[in-house]
Order: structure tokens, then sequence, then C-alpha cells
């Protein structure tokens, strides 16, 4: 069985860290530097990438099975492009279900205006969420969303009620960045980032 | 002919009619709102697929006259290009022809979703994701070892 990516979150983690390592603003260069890197990154952590496809409506999908995970992006889009493509299905692959992993597993990435008029509402849910968590990545910044998206497991915690305590603001946190796009921008501020984990860090380590 | 041959055409022989009715069903597509497919646009899609079946194959293979039998790989092929295809529908085709599908309702309600988005594609979209999806669907084994590739 497979999960859309494997080890989403060791992925996308690898990904922000590599696209923040490859920042150097104001070069012409620099967006052709992070997609390729992007892409060997992706590549070496078992996820096929190929970025000669003929698409139409669509800029890119991922498909998942037992014989892999592979990430098909159009050769019409340029270096920027093709990096937010890529952001935006490991975005996904991190937001997958917690269920069962499947035996066939697809995210689409449409051009904007082209994705088809009756999508499901947990489609288009999904999207929105992982719009937010793509900028996180895309920024180097994956601890800009809330943790519970790239880390399920929360730690040992100081006690029983710390844990708890952990768990409640991160699952609150998780809720509110699904429902409200001011929060995921105020999620998104270093400063709010940086106390986020300083409440991580007192009430999530081991006593 | 060799033993294993004459296995492969006895089989065949036995599930010929029955693949074809199957496949026809599938291309006709009466119940759905979408158009069937024409047997020369099929032909041409599992052209695009990288399989040589002509229309007069289509049709021939449709009524269970062709003797050559249907490989595994045309035969997912052909299914993917029809609009009348679901997951249940796919299950009991190649269960038909001797494969096994491990899927959970899970996956068969993820696959129906699946084939919902790709419908919704342009054509030349489809066609990239079939190509894709036909890889991957291969990965499944056979429910009889002997068989394997067989059918």
């Amino acid at each position: 069985m497979a999960r859309l990516v494997p080890h989403a979150e060791t992925t996308a983690a690898n990904l922000a860290r590599v696209l923040r390592l490859h920042t150097v603003p104001s070069t012409e260069w620099e967006p052709r530097q992070r997609a390729v890197a992007a892409r060997r990154l992706l590549e070496e952590l078992g996820v096929r990438c190929d970025e000669s496809a003929a698409l139409h409506d669509l800029k890119g999908f991922l498909l998942s099975s037992p014989r892999g995970s592979e990430l098909v992006v159009s050769r019409e889009l340029n270096d920027e492009e093709r990096l937010e493509v890529y952001a935006h299905l490991i975005a996904h692959a991190l937001l997958g279900p917690d269920g069962p992993e499947l035996a066939l597993a697809a995210r689409f990435e449409y051009v904007p205006g082209r994705a088809p008029g009756e999508r499901p509402q947990h489609e288009l849910r999904e999207e929105v969420l992982a719009d937010a968590v793509a900028r996180a990545i895309l920024a180097g910044r994956l601890e800009a969303a809330p943790r519970l998206i790239y880390c399920r497991d929360l730690g040992p915690g100081r006690g029983r009620f710390s844990r708890a305590v952990l768990r409640g603001i991160h699952l609150g946190s998780l809720a509110l960045y699904r429902r409200s796009r001011s929060y995921q921008k105020l999620r998104s501020l270093p400063v709010v980032t940086a106390f986020t984990e300083r409440v991580h860090s007192f009430l999530g380590s081991a006593a | 002919m060799s033993d294993r041959d004459e296995v492969q055409v006895a089989r065949w022989s036995a599930i010929k009619s029955r693949v074809g009715a199957s496949l026809r069903e599938l291309r006709l597509n009466e119940a759905g709102t979408n158009p069937s497919r024409s047997q020369a646009r099929l032909a041409g899609e599992l052209e695009e697929l990288g399989y040589h079946v002509t229309q007069s194959m289509v049709s021939r293979y449709e009524q269970g006259l062709l003797d050559a039998p249907l490989t595994l790989e045309r035969m997912v092929g052909w299914a993917l290009c029809c609009e009348a295809l679901s997951s249940r529908a796919f299950k009991e085709l190649l269960a038909l022809a001797g494969y096994y599908l491990p899927w959970k309702t899970a996956d068969l309600l993820a696959f129906d979703d699946l084939l919902r988005s790709y419908r919704q594609m342009s054509l030349a979209d489809q066609v990239v994701v079939r190509a894709r999806l036909l890889w991957h669907i291969l990965g499944i084994e056979s429910s009889d070892s002997d068989a394997e590739g067989d059918v």
C-alpha cells in the first residue's frame, strides 16, 4: 500500500530546508537553482519527477501506488511555476488522509481558471489549506504552518496534563488554520512562529 | 503448440465472450451521461497508449470472435479509455480475466474519485494521466501465479 509520498513529513521538511538554503534574493538564476535542488531532493527521497509532460488544463499531478510515487509536471512551466507545483503537491501529501493507505492515490494541480467547476467540498477545503502550506514550504519555513500538519507526533510532554494542553492548543491552531485565511497570515509571521515554538518547547519537552 | 499455449488458448476461449461483452458495455456507457466512445476512437486511444488494436479488432474482441488472447495490459488500457468505467466494473472485469484486484472499500472509493476527476479533464490531460495510471495499476498481481501474463 502507498501514501501519496513516502515519508511525507520528512520530505516536506527537507524540501523547505533546501529551498531556504537556496534562497539567494535578486539573482536571476535563483529560481532555476531552487527548482533543480527541489527536483533532486524529491528524487533522492523516492519521488520520481517528470517535467516533460504535455499537459493542457493541468500544471501537474501526483500519483502514488505500491509501485511508487511520481510527480508529473507540465513542460510549459517555468522554474518558479514548477517549484510551486512541487511545493503544492508535497503540501497535499502532508494533508493526505490519516486513514488507511490507499492502493492508488492522486492529486491534481490545475492551471488557474481551468479546474473543473464541480469539485467536492473536501477537495476544495484541502486545496485552500494546501495553498497555505505550500507558501510555508516555498518560504523555507514549514514551521509557519501548524505543527500537526507536518509532525503528527507531538512528543512525550512534561506529563499527562501538559500533553493534553499541548494537543488541545495544536488542534485548535489547526482548526483555525483550516478555516481562516487571516489566521494563516498571522500564523506565518516570524514572531508568532517563534512564540508557538517556545510554547511547544515548554509544554512538549519531557520532564 | 506448447502445453502452456494450449492452456492459454483454452482459457481465453472460455472467457472471451464474457470479456468482450463486458468491454463493450464499458465503451457504450448506456446508463451514463457522457457520450459513448466509438470503436474508432477507442482504437486510436489504445494506439496512443502504445497498443496496436485496430477498429476491426475492437469490434471482433467485443463480439468474442478473436482467438488471440487480449493481454492484461490491453484490457486495463481499454477499460481506462471507457467512460463507464467504475471501480466495481474494473474489479469485475479483472476477476473475469483471472486477476484479483486487492482493493478494499476505501481503495474503490478513491479510484472512483480519481476517475471522476480524470473524466473532467481535457483529452490531452487524460492521455497523459491514463498512461501513468496504466503503469501504476499494472502492478496488480495475478490471482493464479501460473497464469501470470497469460490473458
